[in-house]
């Protein structure tokens, strides 16, 4: 049977040397874990009536369930990306408090 | 006055630089594959343009989609729900690609 893998790349100002992601080995399902509804309302009881139809064992079926797992990889890739980001820019701040004695909310 | 507002302009501008960029190459089993969801997700609008860009293109039996955005939470959103979007064609093709025509009526 053939094999559909989808790839992605990632570049930007932080990033200039091309990031490249794949599905990777699986299982993979459709059942991404960054694309369920929130783990609360699950936890409350909650139900995911958008939740997709179990991948089939064909070529479109396959790629469905490695898109997914794609997708997955893409989000966390990007959300670890900005929590980086506010990071460097929440110790850019405590530094030139520290270093310059201002308080960035005085007036 | 005139000068201030230029410079602010011109910062603007290099702060909404689309410099985030991720292309996603999705191979389909054919180019005719590729082409309707080329077709289907091109049709939706780009909302914030001076935001966000997306480009799709059909080579062969490969959807190509470009992504460029001015920060990694904009093309986050835009690439999570294209790639929904694609999920569902994909389901669709899968369902009827290759099927015999039926014409539906509408119940009375």
């Amino acid at each position: 049977m053939t094999t559909l893998v989808p790839t992605a790349i990632y570049t930007s100002p932080t990033e200039p040397i091309e990031v490249k992601l794949i599905p990777g080995v699986g299982p993979h399902s459709t059942d991404g874990k960054t694309t369920q509804i929130s783990e609360i309302v699950l936890k409350a009881g909650g139900e995911d009536r958008d939740k997709p139809s179990a991948a089939k064992d064909t070529p479109l079926g396959n790629l469905r369930a490695q898109l997914t797992t794609l997708q997955d990889k893409l989000n966390e890739f990007l959300t670890q990306k900005m929590l980086n980001k506010r990071k460097l820019e929440d110790d850019d701040i405590e530094r030139r408090i520290l270093d310059d004695g201002v308080d960035e909310d005085s007036d | 006055m005139p000068i201030i507002l230029l410079k602010t302009e011109h910062l603007l501008l290099r702060q909404m630089a689309l410099d985030h960029i991720v292309t996603i190459q999705i191979p389909f089993e054919t180019e005719k594959q590729a082409s309707i969801a080329r077709n289907s997700i091109a049709a939706d609008p780009v909302l914030k343009k001076n935001e966000i860009s997306v480009e799709f293109i059909a080579e062969g039996n490969v959807l190509q989609c470009k992504f460029a955005g001015v920060s990694d939470r904009v093309i986050r959103v835009a690439i999570s729900n294209c790639i929904d979007n694609i999920k569902t064609v994909i389901e669709t093709i899968e369902e009827f690609d290759g099927q015999k025509d039926t014409l539906f009526k509408k119940d009375s």
